[in-house]
């Protein structure tokens, strides 16, 4: 498995909670490491064991865990922030785009494939996102990317992600002035 | 045969731009308008410059070609060139010709502070800018990973190098030391070893071995110059070697200086040891290996005349030096 996942949950841990937890962690979950490049691979399995021992270390719910990791992928990563803006000038172009998601990540880090992604539109303008992740807890870091999304955007929405069934997005309108600008004029590697 | 409004052109190609058939800019699309300016009425070929294959044109030229790439530049400003394609629109009609950035696509975007919404939703622009970016992100980490690697490579390198105890270079540093040294040149090779380190070991335990070993490379330590090489070939064994060092006095005083201070009251970490010397001369011919088997018999010549002692070889010569302190033979 991509060490891009490996490392987004390392990154997580350290930056939320510390390097002492994060050290718990790997021990309880008898990594061989604790440090994870983001270019390299790892075995599958490693990655349902360490969730399992951030939980447990935690005390937390492994959803809970996996939505704050979705969102402190996109929050503090400004780098995947921008790429994703590529995705659709508003938020709901973002949304409507999901769907190419996998593919655009394809394109990106060609060795990271992801499932499919289904995007339903509903008639109030909202949305209903369907993915099957492969791991449980897939589809709530797959809401708390979108909801930091959101919050780049500037987009004031509500979001579902219940246990079963479809992530459920509504959007309320307005932009929010905390809307940050994707000004492609930058560059994303410093 | 379709007739297209200017709203639907517009659309469809947003860097479009129509000439007539005197060559004057009579409309351009919107993106291309904010690139260019304004630049309704004026003459074409005095606001661009065409290089086609067989270097450049004229627009006029161009219209002859049927439906050639071009590469069209501003003649005013930095603009990177983009790529055109003129088709004429018929008799007395015109041409239309269409732009795009090409592979320049993130500089114009960069200079004209283009959006999304410029391009045509079925355009890829946007889809490359991602792409470029993307790239640069991943060239950026496995720079960061290689940076990660090369610093762990040289540090595994030193340490491989290194004896953990003192911090002296072990035996695998020696083969350094016998590439830079070569077969000739100046040199001093210098072994000390202690005269009673078993004793020590035995008597006081190997934590206080340890402590004398870690002394011995700090007295060795304060009497070499950077460039000289200092490593602990084993044991109680300490190997210098001095570059451009053959002077039978100057090697007695360092010998001596090394022999009395680590025989020094002071410390209870004191010791006594006995020292070898072998020289290459300028102009001799002599290998590493050689220089420090010599050094090494003189080094028994001094362990067989009592402790604190130290013996230089020059070539073929064998004497005592005055080292230590103690009564030199």
């Amino acid at each position: 498995m991509h060490g891009l996942i490996f490392s987004t949950l390392e990154r997580f841990v350290v930056t939320t909670y510390g390097e002492g937890v994060w050290d718990a962690v790997t021990l309880e979950a008898e990594a061989p490491t604790s440090t994870f490049e983001p270019m390299l691979h790892y075995e599958s399995s490693l990655l349902e064991a360490l969730i399992e021992a951030t939980s447990i270390t935690l005390g937390k719910s492994r959803t809970a865990i996996l939505e704050d990791a979705g969102t402190f992928l996109i929050a503090d990563t400004e780098c995947v922030r921008y790429l994703l803006r590529f995705a659709g000038q508003t938020f709901r172009d973002f949304l409507l785009a999901l769907d190419e998601l996998p593919e655009r990540i394809r394109l990106a880090v060609p060795s990271l494939v992801l499932p499919p992604i289904g995007v339903v539109t509903r008639d109030d303008g909202g949305a209903e996102i369907y993915w099957d992740a492969g791991f449980n807890g897939g589809q709530q870091f797959l809401a708390g990317v979108i909801r930091a999304m959101a919050d780049d955007y500037g987009a004031l929405v509500t979001i579902d992600a219940p246990r079963a069934g479809p992530v459920r997005i509504s959007l309320h309108g307005a932009v929010l002035l905390s809307a940050t600008e994707h000004d492609i004029s930058r560059s994303v590697a410093p | 045969m379709i007739a297209l409004d200017h709203e639907v052109l517009d659309a469809l190609c947003p860097m479009h731009m129509v000439v007539d058939e005197d060559g004057r800019i009579v409309r351009a699309g919107p993106t291309l308008a904010q690139v260019t300016g304004d630049q309704t009425g004026a003459v074409f070929d005095e606001v661009f410059r065409i290089t086609a294959r067989h270097g450049e044109t004229t627009v006029m030229e161009m219209s002859r070609v049927a439906s050639s790439r071009v590469r069209i530049s501003l003649r005013e400003g930095e603009a990177p060139p983009m790529r055109a394609q003129v088709l004429p629109l018929g008799p007395k009609a015109g041409f239309l010709i269409n732009l795009s950035f090409g592979i320049n696509v993130k500089d114009a975007v960069q200079s004209f502070g283009l959006k999304s919404e410029d391009f045509s939703p079925v355009d890829t622009t946007f889809d490359m800018l991602f792409l470029i970016e993307a790239n640069a992100a991943a060239m950026h980490a496995w720079t960061r990973i290689g940076e990660r690697l090369q610093a762990a490579r040289v540090t595994a390198e030193v340490e491989a190098k290194t004896d953990a105890l003192t911090g002296l270079g072990n035996r695998r540093a020696l083969q350094a030391a016998f590439d830079a040294m070569g077969e000739t040149g100046p040199v001093a090779v210098l072994l000390l070893d202690l005269d009673n380190f078993k004793h020590i070991n035995d008597s006081r335990g190997h934590a206080a071995g340890d402590d004398v070993l870690v002394r011995t490379a700090e007295v060795l330590r304060k009497e070499m110059r950077s460039e000289d090489y200092l490593i602990r070939t084993g044991g109680d064994e300490f190997l210098a070697i001095l570059p451009g060092v053959t002077d039978a006095s100057v090697l007695d005083k360092i010998a001596g200086r090394i022999l009395s201070r680590l025989n020094s009251e002071e410390s209870e970490s004191s010791a006594t040891g006995s020292i070898g010397v072998a020289v290459r001369s300028p102009g001799e011919s002599e290998g590493l290996p050689s220089l420090i088997a010599r050094a090494d018999a003189a080094l028994y010549a001094s362990k067989s005349q009592g402790p604190g002692r130290a013996t230089l070889t020059s070539h073929h010569h064998i004497h005592a030096l005055s080292a230590s302190g103690q009564a030199s033979a």
